[in-house]
Formats: structure tokens, sequence, C-alpha cells
């Protein structure tokens, strides 16, 4: 089959080639590329237009671009590079190699230094060469995905938080443009080829590829961390179930000998508390989780509210949680295993296939933005709005009294913040006691109990009573479930054990965002803005303390400017050595070895069984199918028309395979040799049918093995 | 002239079944040469049997003749048969006045031309001729020989003696030859009993008659031959002409020849289109009269049948669309 090439061709992979630059976006700052870059997929679709529009050869073509574009990217160079009186090459020469030093010394995104856009020049001649080559000179318009994804692939393994999604489309869309622009099968009368008469089984093509790629994505990413995990591997399939985490808190609490639970230390040595998830309703019955949208993509950015970044590194101890602990609000994770988020709660649950022992002896870093709000800023701070509206609903059924003791508590506060700080000088006051000896419970009537009569209880009693006073005040609240800070140890980092399990209230506070506050009184270290009692320049005390200095300076451009996790320090003793890297390598390798055959088997059946072909190129197509399933399931082909060969082949097949292969073996030869030709159209279901009914004869270990390890690609023929 | 209406190929099937299998009643363990004698009668063409004395090639045309209910002629060439002797003769009527034309051996149904190779070539070529045109002309006249019209002639391996060696040319008007061969040593003992109870050849009934043939034959024309077919063909043939072991390949006639059988072949398997299988079966009876091998070929004992199959088994066929 020949494609007839057509002018049109070389601007739309000259537009594909410019558009599969775009996920640069997050790599390199500025668009200072982007006209040399357009300036040489120009050149090269000039010279492809006018030349076939001159009908010149297709190689010729190609030969005449390979030029045009070194040339044009050599003045390019030439021009970008400072005045020197070396040779031009050597000056090139000089170029990339700033170019290089640039890329290996850089963090994301980079300088467009000279060095850098002459090498993003010359990545760009590369690509659309490379697509002329594919797709006008060899005719293999599907290769063209790899490298329209080359740059967007890059993106996927250096800066792969930054990289969404979305960058994926451009890419995509010139693909398929590519796909939809290389011409048709000319058709046999007119010598014309009809627009489009491809186009079904070239986005079968795409689909095909689609597959592959996220197959590959499957099979690799589990191997990968987090961090490097390929962006279009969407969130998992089957819903999570979440065990409620109040109980698991309740044992840890009550659990009468203390064991480790994490150790971990801070970028700037200050003591956190690592969250582990956030319960969004508290009705008459209690706290309790709401169905997550869990999603493995967007965490950077997806919490976008002011804050310290602090950097976190975590060693668990054996203890299994589905949860991952990590301070509030995470903006990015480098774990071991398959992770994903709740943008509404910002909880970071394992979602892989051994989801509840993924924290067993895992260390991790986590990078995450604390609301640090300073007391003034507290203080000025209105209700939010714009969150879920469960975080708003007052539990029903509370005795009337807690209404007037609410409006005692607020008093004259004004704003949100003043009346929240109020709330919790209430409850860290000297009337309430902490006492495990409380109904584990945050019902209604607890609640009521607590704040009205018995003024005793333990981390969970006071989160829910805090929170139920400030949704009282119209305050959007949650109660945050995870661990206190726990214990410095004389090395810097800190201990955190069953015993610092630990429940605490978020409010939603205009401009603020979720700020945590700590109404438990056996907790000493509110954050100053929460304490009335601390001064709001205090140096913090020595003790460990979650607070973070309000000197610092507020954070709002803080998120954006986060370090990748490729700059985090190694955890010391921890991670993967270089061995395990290597062997994580050849693992992939050889999975993509291995899988070649497969796949080259699996595209040769849908471009052989494509539609849109001539009735007896459909025929021939199809029996060559038939012919390579035969092969693939152990059978010798022997030579001969469709319907002879059929016969002979009928005694080694089951009944129904027989004659599913007669009726092909009839209608192929009708449709090669008869006068009147034969109905093609359902080639495709048959073969389909036969395969089918021949893949369950066979049994399931011969199947995988023709499906896997075909050998009918390994004979290749001269003729058909 | 009246017609026969043209049958349906299933029943050119079933008379061809027919015929075959009246003929095997008394050869025994010659299907496939009673099959190619068929096949060559529904192909318009002649057929070559060449094999020793006494082997049957006369009973083979003589039970085709009868089961198809057609006159039979036997011509036995001698080297003193003169061209008249096979077209026929004008000769003057006392009581008319007039010359009238005494038909020769050639018209018949079946015209077995025995031991043809023993005629002088003068005879040969007048039998050949009328063999290709299909008529006779004699004293002005144009006489036109009978429909179906088929001759089998035999001929005794060209190196026994006192033969003259049929020419190429004269060869390639054959549509197939065939050798008989001894017969397996069941079927030699069927055979003796068999005779043991007189002349075997009075026990072949007609099966069917020579209009039914000829109709036959105007149904076989309407069979389609794909033009990949056709590529195949001529490639087979052409192959003949470019093996280097052959100093004389297949003439065009030899294309058009092996088109006919292949079609014959297609029409009594109850296909009205033929198939590459269709033109490889009988591909070595017709091409390999046709070929004269080189001298190397024949002193390293390649014969001419090896040689097209050879040929024909390294010809691609347009199986694969």
């Amino acid at each position: 089959m020949r494609f007839s090439q057509n002018p049109w061709t070389s601007i739309v992979i000259s537009v594909a080639t410019l558009l599969s630059l775009l996920p640069l976006a997050p790599m390199v700052a500025g668009y200072v590329h982007l006209p040399d870059a357009a300036l040489i997929v120009g050149v090269s679709a000039l010279i492809g237009v006018l030349l076939t529009l001159a009908r010149a050869p297709r190689l010729l073509i190609l030969a005449a671009q390979i030029v045009a574009v070194g040339a044009v990217a050599g003045w390019r160079g030439l021009a970008l590079a400072p005045q020197s009186d070396e040779g031009a090459l050597d000056t090139l020469t000089l170029l990339s190699g700033e170019g290089i030093v640039a890329i290996r010394t850089g963090a994301p995104p980079l300088e467009p230094e000279p060095g850098l856009v002459w090498l993003l020049i010359l990545l760009t001649g590369m690509i659309v060469l490379v697509l002329e080559l594919l797709v006008n000179a060899l005719e293999q318009p599907a290769w063209a995905i790899a490298p329209l994804g080359l740059v967007f692939g890059i993106g996927a393994i250096t800066v792969p938080t930054d990289l969404s999604f979305w960058y994926a489309i451009p890419v995509i869309a010139g693909y398929l443009a590519v796909l939809l622009s290389a011409t048709g099968v000319p058709d046999p009368p007119t010598g014309k080829s009809p627009p489009g008469a491809l186009l079904a089984s070239k986005v079968q093509i795409a689909v095909v590829f689609g597959v592959v790629a996220f197959v590959a994505a499957m099979v690799v990413s589990p191997m990968l961390p987090l961090g490097e995990k390929q962006p279009w591997n969407s969130g998992p399939d089957g819903p999570i179930q979440l065990a409620d985490p109040t109980v698991r808190l309740e044992q840890d609490l009550r659990r009468p000998a203390d064991s480790l639970v994490l150790t971990y230390r801070t970028s700037d040595d200050r003591p956190v508390y690592l969250r582990t998830v956030a319960l969004p309703e508290l009705n008459s019955s209690g706290a309790r989780l709401l169905p997550m949208r869990l999603s493995q993509i967007g965490l950077s950015g997806a919490y976008s509210f002011p804050g310290d970044p602090v950097e976190v590194l975590v060693t668990m101890a054996g203890v299994p949680s589905e949860y991952l602990p990590a301070p509030f609000a995470v903006e990015a994770i480098d774990a071991e295993g398959e992770w994903s988020f709740d943008p509404d709660t910002m909880a970071v649950v394992a979602s892989g296939p051994d989801r509840l022992e993924q924290t067993i002896d895992l260390s991790y870093s986590v990078v995450s933005t604390i609301p640090s709000p300073s007391r003034e800023e507290v203080e000025a701070a209105e209700a939010g709005s714009g969150v879920s509206a469960t975080t708003s609903e007052v539990p029903a059924d509370l005795e009337p009294a807690v209404e007037t003791l609410v409006a005692d508590v607020v008093g004259s506060a004004e704003t949100a913040g003043e009346k929240a700080l109020a709330m919790q000088s209430f409850l860290r006051s000297g009337e309430f006691e902490y006492t495990l000896a409380a109904p584990a419970s945050t019902g209604t009537d607890t609640i009521s109990a607590f704040l009205l009569d018995d003024r005793a209880g333990y981390c969970i009693h006071f989160a829910a009573g805090m929170i139920t006073m400030a949704r009282m005040e119209g305050i959007p609240a949650r109660m945050a479930v995870g661990f206190a800070p726990g214990e410095r140890l004389p090395d810097g980092s800190f201990e955190v054990t069953a015993h610092d399990a630990h429940a605490w209230p978020e409010l939603f506070l205009d401009g603020l965002g979720w700020v945590p506050f700590e109404p438990t009184p056996a907790y000493d270290g509110p954050a100053e803005y929460t304490d009335p009692a601390a001064e709001p320049s205090g140096s913090g005390s020595p003790s460990p303390t979650p607070s973070v200095s309000t000197s610092q300076e507020p954070a709002e451009q803080q998120p954006s400017a986060l370090p990748t996790p490729t700059l985090f320090p190694e955890v010391p003793g921890e991670g993967q050595g270089p061995g395990g890297a290597w062997l994580l390598g050849a693992l992939i390798v050889l999975v993509a070895l291995l899988s070649v055959p497969g796949v080259v088997r699996l595209i040769q059946r849908l471009w052989r069984l494509r539609p849109g072909q001539s009735a007896k190129d459909a025929a021939g197509s199809a029996w060559r199918e038939v012919e390579a399933l035969m092969i693939d399931t152990g059978r010798r082909w022997p030579a001969g028309s469709p319907v002879p060969v059929a016969a002979a082949l009928s005694p080694q097949l089951g009944e129904r395979s027989a004659a599913a292969l007669r009726e092909l073996a009839h209608t192929v030869e009708l449709s090669q040799f008869s006068r009147e030709g034969a109905d093609t159209k359902r080639l495709p279901g048959l073969v389909r049918a036969l395969r089918g009914t021949v893949f369950r004869e066979v049994g399931p270990a011969a199947s995988a093995r023709a499906v896997l390890f075909p050998p009918s690609v390994l004979q290749w023929r001269t003729r058909g | 002239m009246n017609q026969t209406p043209t049958p349906p190929l299933a029943e050119v099937s079933q008379l061809a079944g027919r015929i075959t299998s009246e003929m095997a009643r008394v050869i025994e363990g010659k299907d496939q040469q009673i099959r190619t004698a068929v096949t060559v009668l529904l192909a318009e063409g002649h057929l070559l049997i060449e094999d020793v004395p006494g082997v049957g090639k006369t009973v083979m045309a003589k039970s085709l003749g009868r089961a198809i209910s057609g006159d039979v002629k036997r011509i036995q060439f001698t080297p003193d048969l003169l061209p008249s002797d096979v077209t026929g003769v004008s000769v003057f009527n006392q009581s008319t006045r007039e010359f009238e034309f005494k038909p020769g051996g050639i018209f018949a149904h079946i015209v077995l031309g025995d031991e043809i190779n023993r005629a002088s070539p003068k005879t040969q070529s007048a039998l050949l001729e009328a063999m290709a045109e299909g008529q006779v002309s004699a004293d002005g006249h144009t006489y036109r020989l009978n429909d179906p019209f088929m001759v089998i002639a035999t001929q005794n391996p060209i190196e026994m003696e006192g033969t003259y060696p049929l020419p190429e040319a004269q060869r390639d008007r054959f549509m197939a030859r065939i050798t008989m061969g001894y017969p397996a040593r069941t079927s030699e003992v069927a055979m003796l009993e068999h005779h043991a109870g007189g002349d075997r050849l009075a026990t072949v009934s007609p099966v069917t008659d020579a209009a039914s043939v000829a109709a036959a034959v105007r149904s076989i024309r309407s069979v389609f031959v794909a033009p990949v077919i056709n590529d195949y063909i001529v490639a087979i043939v052409e192959g003949t002409r470019r093996h280097p072991d052959l100093r004389l390949g297949a003439s065009p006639r030899a294309s058009l020849h092996l088109m006919r059988t292949a079609r014959v072949i297609a029409a009594l398997a109850g296909r009205d289109y033929v198939i590459p299988e269709d033109v490889r079966a009988l591909a070595v009876e017709v091409l390999a009269h046709r070929v004269l091998p080189t001298v190397e070929a024949q002193v390293a004992h390649r014969d001419p049948e090896g040689i097209v199959r050879a040929v024909v088994d390294a010809t691609a066929a347009p199986n694969r669309g």
C-alpha cells in the first residue's frame, strides 16, 4: 500500500510539532524559544509543500528538509551564540555545552539562556524531521506519537507534579491531526485517495497506542514512587473502603502500652501536627468521613491558601495505616507505593494493591503548606464560604442551653476569628478536664453533656465541641484526625507514639483557609495565634510546640515556589540505592522488550482487519490474519487456496472452528476468484469469531502464548 | 443447428461423474487418467496417450466413446497411411454423375489415432490440421467435424523402433499427454477375471449423448477466470520458458489449454470460477509434452514432468490476494 503524499501533511506535521512543544512550559521559563521553533517548522513545512506540489520524490523532499532545517538551525545557533573568533562548528559545540550545563545545573523552570534555546531549536528540528520521515517517507503515521510525545514524556519524568495532564491534549490533538492528514489508500479506478478513507483504521491505531500506553503505565506505575507517577494514570477504578479513623484514634489513646508510630524530621526543625484525615461531617451521631474524590494528579496546588512551606521526612514504624500522616496541607509527597489524595480534605490515602500495609516501615518525604496566620489576621478574619455545606451543618437535637452557652462564650466578639479564639479559650480554661474516662462518642447527647454538664473528655470531645460551637456561629468547621507533634529526640528528630493520636478542629476562615485550632487543654502547644496568653511576636518556647513563628512574612507566593521532589535530601540510610534503580530500569526494559511481539501482532491484526479496504485487499488480509492465528496456535499452514487449506486444517480444529474457517475460506475465495466477488464486510467479524472459538478450543495457556509470543510475527514473507 | 440448452454447472459435474464411473468399470485402477480424458473432452481438447503397447490406451478411447454414445472411429496409423484415409476423399458416383465426399476416419466424435507416430509426417499433419481447425476441406468444400470432437492419439515411446516422433509444433496441438502405466497388481488380476467373461467394452453402456456433452462444453465456457488466475497461468508458462533445464518452453497455446482445463476442473468441482488449485491440477499433463529439456538435463535424467512440476511449485499462487 502506498500513501500518496499530500501537501497538507507537511503543514500539519509542523503545527503538531509546535503543539508538542507546549508541555515545555513547566520546564522552561518564558516562550523565547517558540519563535525559533516556529521558524524551523515553518521552513520544513514550506519545503515540504512546495516540493510535494512539484511532485518531487519523497526521499528528495526529506533530504531537502534536512538540509534546510540544519541550515536554519545553524544560522540561529550562530546568532544566539556570543561573538567569538572560533569557527562556526566550535561555536555551536560550545553553545550546546552551555545548554547542557544549564539543564544539568538549573532547577525547572530553566532560564532561557542561549545555549538552552539552541538545544530546543535542535530538538524541534529533530522532531519535525523524524515526523516527516515516519509519516511521509516511511508511511507509518501511527508511529508519529513517539516524536510528538517526546517533550511530554520528558516533562512527565522531570517535573511530574507541575506537568498537568492537560498538557497532553495539544500533543494528542497534533497526533490525531497528523493521522487524519496522511492520505488514504489510492482508489484503484481513479488513482485518487478518498479523504479520510483510513480514518477508521487510524482511530483504531490511535486507540491501540492509547491502550498500550495505558497498559504500560499500569505495569510500570506500581514500580515507581508517586513523585514520578505518569500523569495520565487516573485515579483508582474501584471505590476504596476507608476505615473510621476515630476508632483507630480510640484504640491508640487507650492502649495501655505505648508504641512507636513514626519518627519525623522537619526542614526547619519545628514540630508539626501530622494529620491523617479530616472528618467533614458532624451530625447527631458523631463525626464521620465523607466519601472522597480520590485523585493521583494535581496534588500540587490543590490547596491554594497561604501558609508556610515545610518539608517533613517521616519514617514509619511497622504500623499499618491507609492514611499517610502528613502536615496539612500537602503540596507534594515522595513515597513508595500508590497514593491518592482527596482535594477536599487534602488527606493522602493509599490506593495501591496492598493499601492497608502500604505505610509499614515506609520512609517518605512530604512538602506541606502549613497555615500560619498571625493573631491579627485571625482576629480580623470572617467566616469563609464556598466549602462543602456539610461542614456548616449544626448537629441536630442539641440541647437548647448550648445556644445560650455559645452566646455567652462568644460574648462581644465580632469577627469569626475572634469568636473562634474565644471558643478555644473557653475550652482550654480550667472549667474543662482532660480525661480518657469519657464516653467514646461525639454524638449530640455526648457533646451537649460535655459542653453543659460534665466538662470532661478528651481530644475528640474538645474538637467536636468547638466544631459544634463554630458551626452555630456560622463558621464552617471539621475535625482533623492525626497525631500531635510528639517528643523531640536529642538528634533533633521527633518521635510520635500511639498515645500521640489526636483530633483537633479546623475552621474555615475567609482568606486564610482551613485554620487548625487546639481546644484540648492537655496539649500544651497551641499556636501563638490561637493562644491568647502568648505574645504575638513570641519566639516560641523551647518545648516541643507546633507553633510557627509569626515573624515570618506572609507566604501567599510560597506554594508555587516549592522545590520539586528531586531536590529533596535523601532520607538517611533509607531510600533506593543505585542498585535498586538499575534493577527497576532493567525490569522495565525487560517487560517492554517482552511485550514487543504481542504488541506487533496486535497492531498487525488491527491493521489487517481495518475497515476501508477494497474487497480483495480485505479478503487477502483477513486470510493472512487467519494464517497467523493458525500458526500462533501451533498449526502448520498448508500451501494452497483458502478452501483447500481450510479443508486440510479442519481435522485439526474443533467442530465450530472448522465450520467458521470453512465459511471464511469460502468468502475469501469468492472475493478473490469469482466473478461476483463476495461481501467482505463480514470478514473481520468472522475472523474475530474464529479467533474466539480457536482460543477457547486450545485453552487459556496456549491462547496466552499465542497472544504474548505469537510465532507468526517471526515469519516474514516476500509476497502479500 | 438445434442446440441442447446449456445445463447448469452442477449437472455438468454429475454428467462428468457418470462418464468417469462408467469408464472406470472397464479400466481398472486408472482413475486419474480417466478423469484427465474426460476433462480434455469437456475442455474441447485432444489427448495424447504415450505408453508401451497393451496397457489399455485403446480401451480408454473406446470406453469414452461408448459412454457418451458417440461415434468412435479408429485410425491405425501405419507408414503407408495416406492423408485422404484420415480426412476423406471425393469419389465420382456413376449413378448421380457427381463427386461424392466419402468421409475419412476423422468424422466421428471420438477418433482413436493409434500409434500416431508410425505414420508419415504428411499424414500426421493432415490429422493435426483437422484437429486444430475442427473442419476438413476437400475439393473446395468445407466439411465440419462432429461436436464434440476429440482425438485420442496413442504413441509408443519415441525410443521404440520404426517411429516418427511427433514434431514439437504438432505435439503442441494436444491439450494433454498422459501415460497409462502398468496397472497395479490387484487391478491387473481384476482385469483378467473380467476378461474371462468376454468383451468387456460391450458392457459399457451410454450414460449420456453427444449433444449433452456439447451442451456441457458450452456451459463450461461460462466459468469465470479471474485476472489474477490468468496472470498465474501465464506466470507458470513463462516459467517454463525461462527454466535453465528447458531449451523450449511452452507456447501461448499452452496457456490457453491450461486455462481451459482449469475451467473444466472448476466446473467439475461445482464452482463457476477458477482457483489456483484448478490450474495446478493438470499443469504437468498439459505442459510437459510441449517442452524440450536441454541435453544436459536429459543426461542428468531430469524429465520434463519433473521440471514442469518444479516450475509450477516455484510459481507463487495468487492465494494471498
